[in-house]
């Protein structure tokens, strides 16, 4: 039983925004985010929106694939659009009229300003787990938050664990699909009954997963300790990330584009 | 040269009770060392006594030397001692299987020019260069289990501690890990200790050892175990139905050599 349990939404393929070090792209995402949130006028947004897609057409991933993330928030949009163009009787000249309900061009255009963020937010920052794997991304973080060691925050530690976490989620899920298959044919329901019901006829699943769980974590340690694992310190890997030049560069781009919105526009 | 001189071992909170009593072994270099017996015998707790993941309560573990029991030094018995368990699954860290291989050298702290190196001469080891760059959790278990191996060879170790490693295979996943075990000792020159209860991963080894309840209640050669009808029983070897015919085949005077266990060694026999 092997449903190709996927992590993410990364999306394999050379391009030179995959090539970029996770820790520059995440600078860049920051950046873009900051700069999202501050741009307050038209010229502005549309700066962050070509930059957005020079950045999707950079990845080389399918549109469909960057633009998935807005599917899910369209109902956030409508609302968004919604509640900032419509007025009870306006005092301005209006658009429409629709009974005591209104649309004027000034509430028309906010409402466009901040749907167009909220996409510009859910495209930019997908971008980011598009072209970046969860381990690179780990190793990332890992990096960016390297500084805390002299709070004595133990970063590689938990960078370890966030990568372990990473790689038994779908052990988990199939672990938890075959428990599931096995309750099943004994003739446990799990579609039945209201909100409660449906969530106790869980716990037959969830008590042996989590059993499992305990046990693995258990062996896991044992096998790491026999793999020499003492901690974090020392420790080499295969790939060494440096930030290169490009990274630099493409970082640079993105502080300049965040003064640019900031300020200017 | 791992050495057990008469091992005794007792789990905490056992109230005493012994997993093994006054064991002694040796595993040479180059040496494929079988470990037999039934559930509970210690085999498992032989295999974690050999890495210094356990000690000794009694007697001592030496491996080139170095005491398992020694604190200063038992990171040393892990290098020299690559571990392989049952269930891939838990032992598998990395997300990539090129990332998980590289994983125990990581910890050594070798560098990352020889890493790759290490790394990539590991995966053609065991004949998963193709799959370097995969997911773990998308491979078969028996090419996971090789990436266990592969793992652990990593590291550059002296000796193979293996623990069931076939259990949870299918027939030709056994079969290539079993291949790759008997090549890891018998042309790497490699000293292995394979824990196995499996008829036909016995039969490669040089020199099978049986525990029962904690004693070693057979030590020699694998062809005289198979043959031994009441040892077998004791513990819980089950000859495959091959074994069974060549044996009888042997009764009414055909010539097969003791101990063939699969079809093509058998045909062979028969039609040289």
């Amino acid at each position: 039983m092997r449903r190709g349990v996927g992590l993410g939404n990364y999306i394999a393929v050379d391009s030179p925004v995959h090539a970029l070090d996770p820790a520059a792209k995440l600078g860049i995402v920051s950046a873009f985010t900051v700069g999202l949130f501050t741009a307050g006028t038209f010229p502005g947004l549309t700066l962050l929106a070509v930059t957005v897609i020079v950045g999707t057409l950079a990845a080389s991933v399918p549109i469909s694939a960057a633009l998935r993330g807005v599917r899910t928030v369209s109902l956030i949009l409508v609302l968004t659009i919604l509640a900032n163009a419509l007025r009870w009787e306006p005092a301005t000249v209006a658009l429409v009229r629709v009974g005591p309900l209104a649309v004027d061009g000034e509430g028309l255009a906010s409402g466009v300003f901040f749907a167009v963020r909220i996409v510009l937010l859910v495209v930019g920052t997908s971008l980011l787990t598009l072209t970046t794997s969860p381990v690179e991304l780990a190793g990332g973080i890992e990096r960016v938050f390297a500084p805390l060691r002299w709070l004595r925050v133990p970063v590689g530690d938990l960078a370890m664990t966030l990568t372990i976490a990473l790689r038994f989620i779908p052990t988990t899920v199939e672990e938890a699909d075959r428990i599931m298959t096995a309750q099943t044919a004994r003739g446990a329901r799990f579609d039945r009954g209201g909100p409660i019901a449906r969530a106790r006829a869980y716990a037959p699943v969830l008590v042996p997963l989590f059993f499992n769980l305990f046990r693995r974590a258990d062996e896991l340690a044992t096998a790491m300790e026999a793999r020499c694992y003492r901690g974090s310190d020392g420790r080499t890997q295969l790939r060494e990330s440096r930030m290169r030049p490009a990274d630099w560069a493409s970082l640079l781009v993105a502080g300049i584009l965040l003064i640019a919105t900031g300020v200017a526009l | 040269m791992i050495r057990f001189e008469s091992v005794g071992f007792a789990y905490p909170g056992s109230g005493g009770r012994s997993a093994l009593t006054r064991v002694t072994l040796t595993v040479e270099p180059g040496e494929l060392v079988a470990v037999a017996g039934a559930n509970g015998s210690g085999k498992s707790t032989l295999a974690r006594l050999a890495d210094g993941l356990l000690r000794p309560t009694s007697g001592s573990v030496t491996v080139d030397g170095v005491d398992t029991a020694d604190d200063e030094r038992v990171w040393d018995v892990r290098s020299l001692v690559g571990m392989v368990f049952q269930d891939p699954d838990d032992q598998i860290v990395g997300t990539i299987v090129e990332e998980d291989v590289a994983f125990g050298p990581g910890n050594l702290g070798v560098a990352p020019a020889e890493l790759r190196e290490r790394v990539d001469a590991s995966l053609a080891a065991v004949g998963l260069s193709a799959l370097s760059r995969r997911e773990p959790h998308l491979l078969s278990e028996g090419q996971k289990q090789r990436v266990a191996i592969a793992g652990a060879l990593a590291m550059r170790p002296a000796y193979l501690v293996l623990d069931e490693p076939t259990s949870m295979l299918d027939p030709g996943g056994r079969r290539s890990v079993l291949d790759l075990i008997d090549g890891l000792a018998h042309r790497e020159g490699h000293g292995v200790l394979h824990v196995s209860h499996d008829a036909t991963g016995i039969a490669r080894a040089d020199r099978v050892i049986v525990l029962e309840s904690g004693c070693v209640a057979y030590d020699g050669t694998p062809a005289g175990l198979l043959s031994d009808q009441a040892m077998l029983a004791r513990a819980g070897i089950a000859l495959p139905e091959i074994g069974v015919l060549a044996d009888a085949l042997r009764a009414l005077g055909a010539r097969v050599p003791e101990g063939t266990m699969d079809a093509e060694s058998l045909v062979g026999a028969l039609w040289p």
